[in-house]
């Protein structure tokens, strides 16, 4: 490979042409679409940047150095676990450690109000997302079946399916038996060498620590995909860079981003405009600290964490739960099912596990103690699991606000309210019933349930109701007409599917929508 | 293989072999062995009193003594807490971490005081597991907002540091961490063809 030029320093008293606050899923893709088109542009990223093959260790303690430690406050009937289940920090954000499960929405998600009468439509459709979605699919180098089983047609994905871990192999041998379709599912990781844009990744090794970085680089997070192309049209990553508020225009317009530097002084960026992209706590955090964009007082509301229950088995083969890309097989028949009482619908994904995750869950979320963990943990390499991932309501009172702690920083701690309601509840009983039927099918036994809200959406929603959102469908304010937001926190809906390849699909968009405007 | 069926200085020893072997790259090798060796400076955070509770506690909590003596289970748990535990959230309803944690740890003297007129620390095993249990359903003298999720916080806490010791994964037959030869050598390859034989 050419050596690569040395990475653009822009001065901090020249205003930049834009400001990307947060190098994760949605920032990365803004930052390399406007470096791309000759824009001068910043990323200003709070976490430091990584390189796999030397800092990443296959040990999850280790690893916690990928997770956004700052404290949030939880709340509400369903509190929401953070930390390691639900955010990043760091140069690639939570792509570095999701779990690459690279699924697409289908076309009715983004139109639930007007199929169902309950949450939001999205204010575009999927033929307006189509081709953003394929240039995602081909960027992250996924290795999906194609044709894929469910919704319209696609392109082929890039690489054929990755092998099926124990997991994978119960879920499908369940499946087959009780008629549920199964396929191996799309995953962001190369199932050969993949090379892409003058990038090169290698295959995956299947060793199964998506969830604590992948140390062979072939997993598609935004670090080794978007980023470095950012960087090589000339984009600046500034790293430990942490975002605490903006300077103001007389007539409301942004005109620079104040932030902490990695030795803790304050600093500032001029810029032209703002995208922020600090992730679906932050960034709705960042606006009400600043009394920024909220005329609409929507900010911070409709908060949505997809039902994620997570049912966990033995077998008697021994599967080595670790092993393996996670989510190796996914059904989406219960992407619409027939004769509920529910709107919307979710998937069902087979799951591996790594050690110290697992006996947490066992630990917190099944309540073991003693003799029963340990005795159970010694039969992790038996151990299977499968969960769903499924449509939530939006709901005004699952909400983030202020807290009156004081962070380290003297910033005031996130406070999230949420509660799963009926509609997320008669999902979640839905898919309890289907997936126990699956494991038990397949022979498992010994079934231990781990419930679970997963991905933080909706905080800043899209609309195209001014009163009723935050951003428009091009993802700018409403009221601030150069600050865009474009991160999980403007889903209208959360889909009944993970969220990654369409906010990376969103983030395409949105950069094309701005560069359009100019 | 359990402890069960090995000693202490066997599993210490095929655990040492296999971190030294080239099967773990450089930064796993670095990470597990240092935490094979670390040694934990103990903390003015506890009282003696509620660090004789923390340790009989966890013996019950994870009643594997071998190990959790091996692992110094407690010193790391009062050492992670001296750093601040850093989980990134806490139930809304809770104190920070260190007053909870210390709450927790007098209100399980105070209540086998109270029953048996005996520390807790000083009791049998089955009296301590009666009281663990009403602890972990919450119910009085366990309630209130001052311990809100108390009893699951620390066995979260304990259990994720136990599970991340080399040497307890060596001896719950995990082998993740040796993964420096690429797929053919993690073992994934044989699992898939053994997986077929479902179920009991
Ligand atoms: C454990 C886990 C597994 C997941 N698995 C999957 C999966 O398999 N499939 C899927 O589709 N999705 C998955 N996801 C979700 C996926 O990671 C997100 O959809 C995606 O990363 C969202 O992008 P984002 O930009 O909203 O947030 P992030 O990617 O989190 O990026 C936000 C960035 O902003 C930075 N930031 C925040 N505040 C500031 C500030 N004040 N100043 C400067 N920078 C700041 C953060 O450090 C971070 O880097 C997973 C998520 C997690 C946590
Ligand atoms: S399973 Fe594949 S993608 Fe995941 S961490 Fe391992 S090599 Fe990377």
């Amino acid at each position: 490979m050419a050596a690569e030029p040395p990475p653009r320093r822009y001065s901090d008293r020249e205003p930049v042409d834009a400001v990307v606050i947060g190098a994760g899923g949605g920032g990365a893709p803004i930052l390399m679409k406007l470096a791309q088109a000759g824009l001068s542009v910043v990323c200003l990223e709070a976490g430091r940047s990584w390189s796999p093959k030397d800092d990443f260790a296959s040990d999850e303690m280790e690893q916690e150095k990928l997770f956004w430690k700052d404290e949030r406050l939880s709340a509400g009937e369903d509190p929401i676990a953070f930390g390691r289940n639900n955010s990043g920090i760091g140069v690639g954000g939570s792509t570095l450690h999701w779990t690459a499960y690279a699924v697409r929405p289908q076309p009715d998600d983004l139109r639930l109000r007007a199929e169902f009468g309950v949450g939001r439509d999205w204010p575009m459709t999927y033929l307006e997302l189509e081709p953003y979605l394929d240039e995602v699919e081909r960027m992250l180098g996924v290795s999906g079946p194609s044709p894929y089983p469910w919704g319209p047609p696609r392109s082929a994905y890039p690489r054929p399916p990755l092998p099926l871990n124990g997991a994978a192999q119960i879920m499908q041998a369940g499946g087959a038996q009780l008629g549920l379709r199964t396929s191996p599912a799309p995953n962001a990781a190369p199932s050969s060498d993949y090379d892409y844009a003058g990038l090169h990744r290698p295959a995956c090794t299947s060793r199964g620590f998506c969830q604590a970085g992948c140390s062979v680089g072939a997993k598609g997070s935004a670090d080794v995909t978007f980023i470095p192309l950012a960087l090589r049209a000339g984009a600046e990553v500034r790293e430990r860079a942490f975002v605490t508020g903006f300077e103001r225009e007389g007539d409301g317009r942004l005109s620079a981003v104040l932030y902490t530097d990695a030795e803790g002084r304050e600093q500032r960026q001029r810029c032209g405009t703002v995208f922020l992209c600090a992730g679906g706590v932050e960034s709705a955090r960042l606006l009400l600290i600043n009394d920024l964009a909220n005329s609409s007082g929507q900010v911070g509301r409709n908060f949505m964490a997809h039902p994620a229950l997570q049912i966990w088995a033995e077998v008697d083969a021994f599967v080595k739960p670790t092993r393996g890309i996670p989510g190796g097989l996914i059904s989406e028949d219960t992407h619409r099912p027939e004769d509920v009482s529910f709107a919307g619908g979710y998937l069902v994904q087979s799951i591996g596990v790594m050690p110290m995750t697992y006996a947490s869950q066992m630990a917190r979320g099944y309540g073991l103690w003693g003799e029963a963990l340990t005795s159970h943990m010694r039969r992790f390499n038996h151990v299977v699991g499968i969960n769903i991932c499924g449509e939530c309501l939006p709901h005004p009172d699952n909400r983030l606000t202020l807290s009156d702690e004081l962070d380290a920083r003297g910033l005031p701690k996130p406070m999230i309210d949420f509660s799963n309601g009926d509609n997320e509840k008669a999902l979640t009983a839905h898919g309890d019933r289907l997936m126990t039927a699956v494991l038990e099918a397949a022979g498992a036994y010994a079934l231990k349930r781990t419930p679970r809200n997963a991905h933080t959406l909706g905080a800043c929603r899209m609309g195209s109701d001014a009163d009723d959102a935050v951003v428009n469908a091009d993802c700018r304010s409403f009221e601030i007409s150069n600050l865009y937001v474009c991160d999980n926190s403007v889903y209208p809906s959360a889909l009944s599917v993970n969220p990654c390849v369409t906010q990376m699909a969103l983030s395409l968009r949105t950069a094309d929508r701005f560069l359009a405007r100019r | 293989m359990s402890l069960a069926t090995e000693d202490l200085s066997a599993l210490e020893a095929r655990t040492r072999a296999l971190l030294a072997s080239d099967a773990l790259t450089t930064p796993t090798r670095a990470a597990l062995q240092g935490r094979m060796d670390q040694r934990f400076e103990p903390t003015h955070l506890l009282s003696p009193d509620q660090r004789r509770t923390l340790e009989a506690a966890c013996l019950r909590l994870i009643p594997e003594p071998d190990l959790v003596r091996r692992t110094a289970l407690p010193a790391a748990f009062e050492a992670k807490l001296a750093k601040g535990l850093f989980r990134g959230w806490r139930y809304a309803e809770a104190p920070d971490d260190l007053t909870l944690y210390r709450a927790g740890l007098d209100a399980l003297d105070v209540a086998a005081r109270a029953a048996t007129g005996t520390a807790f620390a000083d009791l049998a095993t089955e009296p301590q597991d009666k009281l663990l249990k009403v602890a972990c359903k919450g119910e009085p003298p366990f309630d209130g907002s001052a311990l809100d999720h108390w009893f699951e916080e620390l066995l979260t806490a304990l259990t994720e540091l136990y599970y991340a010791h080399p040497l307890v994964q060596v001896s719950i037959g995990y082998d993740g961490m040796a993964d420096a030869h690429g797929p053919q050598a993690v073992g994934f390859q044989a699992v898939s063809a053994e997986a077929g034989r479902l179920g009991r």
